[in-house]
């Protein structure tokens, strides 16, 4: 091998390594934001307290508005209507977006840019899911178990 | 006048590897450098994150303590707010917990957005029960039911966020 072939595979080796050491640097820099979702207490008291929230429904017999755990309920059983003729899963599905659009500033011009709201049955069936605005970056959640399912709020950054 | 050196073949060689030798390990140092402030940044937020977490903690125990607790059925996270509205006037709790700050803030459903006193109770949005400065540092919030007894004796719950600060955080 001529010296100038020499000192062009020396090169070359160099920027192989070069070139892997930054590969690898950018696979970790890159890993971490993706699919992790960073549990929130804050989001976690937040479903808490909407759960407990009294809504504009009273339902047959009760005489009084259910809460929103009890609307899920009647939600899934699909048997009742509010006594103003509304439907329950509406109302919930309402009531819901208003509760979360109030509480967190959603926007593309804000911090949070999106959200998903889950209500699952269990079995991971889902009862109720909607959602708003861009989810591409990093997010923030929260669950609640309650007897029959779960609640769950993602917030996207 | 300038002084001449000439080098060998091998000095030469030597020279340039010490060259190639430095440059790479500037290059690893640079890439260090960018790791570990990003690792830096990282557990400066996860830190901030803790600390939040620290104090939304210290919230929940506040609201969750006789003064302020619904009894009327279990429910954790609930906020009886007539018992807030009595606590709003007695001075004797102004330094029991080691606050600053402590409010309750109606926040869904949106209504008048003003404090609350025994005449507006409860068109009003905001409950200060606590406000020592009005440089009070930094605020946490909660998210908390409020839970009321409305005309009818039906029991109601909104949404709202209890506000404290201090060093009681």
């Amino acid at each position: 091998m001529k010296r100038g072939q020499e000192e062009i595979v020396g090169f070359a080796v160099i920027m192989v390594l070069v070139g892997v050491v930054f590969v690898v640097f950018l696979g970790i820099m890159l890993a971490k934001p993706g699919n992790d979702i960073t549990n929130s207490k804050d989001i976690n008291h937040f479903l808490l307290s909407t759960l407990q929230y009294t809504s504009d429904c009273a339902i047959g017999y009760q005489d009084r508005p259910n809460k929103i755990i009890d609307l899920i309920k009647e939600c899934d059983n699909g048997l009742g209507v509010c006594e103003n003729g509304e439907n329950p899963c509406l109302v919930l599905n309402n009531t819901l977006k208003g509760i979360i659009t109030s509480s967190f500033q959603i926007g593309e011009d804000r911090p949070i840019k999106g959200y998903i709201f889950d209500i699952e049955k269990e079995r991971n069936e889902s009862l109720l899911r909607f959602g708003e605005g861009n989810c591409t970056g990093s997010r923030k959640g929260g669950l609640l178990a309650y007897s029959g399912g779960m609640a769950k709020l993602t917030l996207c950054y | 006048m300038g002084l001449h050196v000439n080098y060998s073949k091998g000095q030469m060689k030597i020279q340039q590897m010490a060259f190639v030798l430095v440059g790479v390990f500037i290059f690893f140092a640079l890439v260090g450098l960018v790791y570990v402030s990003v690792r830096m940044a990282v557990l400066k937020g996860d830190s901030g994150d803790l600390k939040e977490s620290d104090a939304l903690e210290n919230v929940r125990m506040i609201y969750s303590s006789p003064e302020f607790i619904w009894q009327a059925f279990d429910c954790e996270g609930c906020v009886d707010l007539d018992k807030a509205m009595v606590l709003k006037g007695r001075k004797i709790y102004s330094n029991f917990w080691g606050l600053d700050y402590l409010a309750l803030k109606r926040i869904y459903p949106q209504g008048r957005d003003i404090e609350c006193s025994e005449v507006n109770y409860p068109d009003c949005s905001t409950i200060t029960i606590i406000n020592k400065t009005t440089n009070v540092g930094a605020v946490y919030g909660a998210f908390v039911a409020l839970c009321r007894w409305d005309e009818s004796g039906r029991t109601r719950c909104e949404i709202g966020k209890v506000y404290s600060s201090g060093r009681g955080i």
